[in-house]
């Protein structure tokens, strides 16, 4: 009989029953509800690729392709080891390999990937760095900006005014120093599902990191539905890699890049083609439909939250609308 | 003779309708204060599990949860529930169900009014 594996321990599990059902009668802890398959509170991750398709049925792509499942619609046919929801991420060692100016207060930091480290462009990672003479520890999650088919890693970071990240970054970062990687987290990813589909790239700020990077994966996977890239700023100097992301433009036919801007001050107007004004104005502008539109959205979460409201209403699936916001880290 | 469930379309009309019934709870004003789409998934999957229910599908919500699952509410009455069963009765047109079936998942809709209400 197939033996499933949960926290460390191994039970046999019982032909007649689901996988939840098992778990349950051997006292272990688990969520759930409707033991229907539709509450989804029973969600669980398996730790290698089985063929879960029954247990996958109304997840999102980015979940399945992930391996998770809904234990009370697994019937397991062979040995499993599963976990609850980012139980399974674990520490990888990396180090700095740059660091660069991106913007007056954007810098891209760029780190070696660890030897099987794998992730999806646009997922995100706690970065842990120790700080020299102290015994403190830094924590912070930033999302991936690159291509999953790099030997590197780069996130986009905003320099906060005293913060310890952007101190570490400005005062102590050099080429070697040690950072630890804990996950990857998340589901804000591009699957390539379906190539035909448009996809719908929102961010404010540094929520263009995580959109970048699906951008290149999307590039990579030669996707060929319209990807339209919005990147809002409250002024000027938020908008950044901008020609990088016009010179994709300008290489792909089917990629359109729309820089947002609030305010811009007379005596700095841009020399790049860009929207004055208010960002959802301009996506809904630009494509007043949603219907059949794939939409990640990142950054500034009041803004996430009104735009994932507005573009459910304007047609998009649910299962079609990712959404990472981008809270500020809480001091102790 | 074929079940309500099975005549709607099973779990495939169930992911089509919560798409078109969410759509119109959030845009009815009576009703969409209470929705608050922080957690898009979990309200989509707890609005499928109430169609699943009211279609006479397959489901293991009681009374009990509908009670428990609404009580925190504040200001909850008639009105709001004859508004959800207004936009699922809209929802199941669209989707070219059949009359006589949309008055028999409105029947299962009202049989949980009081525990909706808590009375």
């Amino acid at each position: 009989m197939p033996k499933i594996t949960f926290q460390g321990s191994t039970i046999v599990a019982s032909p007649s029953q689901d996988l939840l059902s098992s778990l349950l009668d051997a006292s272990f802890d688990i969520p759930f509800s409707c033991r229907n398959g539709v509450c989804q509170s029973c969600l669980m991750q398996a730790h290698e690729n089985l063929p879960l398709e029954a247990a996958q049925k109304g997840l999102r792509d980015t979940l399945k392709i992930q391996n998770y499942f809904l234990a009370c619609q697994c019937h397991p046919q062979m040995d499993i080891s599963v976990d609850l929801p980012n139980q399974a991420e674990s520490m990888f060692s990396s180090k700095v390999l740059k660091i660069s100016s991106l913007s007056n207060n954007v810098v891209e930091l760029k780190l070696s990937r660890p030897d099987y480290f794998s992730y999806h462009a646009g997922q995100y990672v706690s970065l842990v760095v120790e700080i020299e003479n102290e015994i403190t520890q830094i924590v912070r999650c930033y999302s991936i900006a690159n291509s999953a088919n790099s030997d590197y890693l780069t996130f986009h970071i905003r320099l906060i005014k005293m913060g310890q990240f952007s101190n570490w970054l400005k005062n102590q970062a050099v080429v070697n120093y040690p950072v630890l990687i804990q996950g990857p987290i998340g589901d804000c990813f591009y699957v390539d599902a379906d190539k035909q589909q448009d996809i719908v790239l929102v961010g404010t700020g540094t929520g263009l990191s995580p959109l970048q990077g699906i951008l290149y994966d999307a590039i990579y996977a030669n996707h060929i539905g319209h990807i339209d890239v919005f990147h809002g700023a409250l002024n000027v100097e938020g908008i950044y890699n901008q020609t990088l992301l016009s010179q994709l433009a300008l290489e792909h036919d089917n990629v359109n890049y729309h820089p947002c801007i609030l305010n811009v001050d007379d005596k700095n107007r841009p020399s790049y083609s860009y929207y004055e004004g208010d960002l959802i104005q301009q996506i809904f502008k630009k494509l007043p439909s949603m219907t059949h539109k794939k939409v990640y959205i990142c950054g500034d979460p009041v803004l996430v939250k009104q735009l994932k409201t507005q573009i459910f209403l304007a047609g998009a699936n649910s299962h079609d609308i990712y959404a990472d916001a981008f809270e500020r880290s809480q001091k102790k | 003779m074929s079940s309500l469930y099975e005549r709607i379309g099973g779990e495939a009309a169930v992911e089509a309708a919560v798409q078109l019934f969410y759509r119109k709870m959030l845009s009815d004003e009576r009703v969409n204060r209470y929705f608050d789409i922080v957690d898009m998934d979990n309200q989509i999957a707890k609005q499928k599990g109430f169609l699943t229910m009211v279609f006479g599908g397959p489901n293991s919500y009681s009374g009990k949860d509908m009670r428990e699952g609404h009580k925190h509410l504040k200001g909850l009455n008639d009105e709001h529930v004859d508004a959800v069963i207004e936009n699922l009765g809209a929802t199941l047109t669209e989707l070219g169900v059949a009359e006589t079936d949309i008055a028999e998942v409105a029947t299962i809709a009202n049989s949980v009014r009081d525990d909706v209400l808590n009375r």
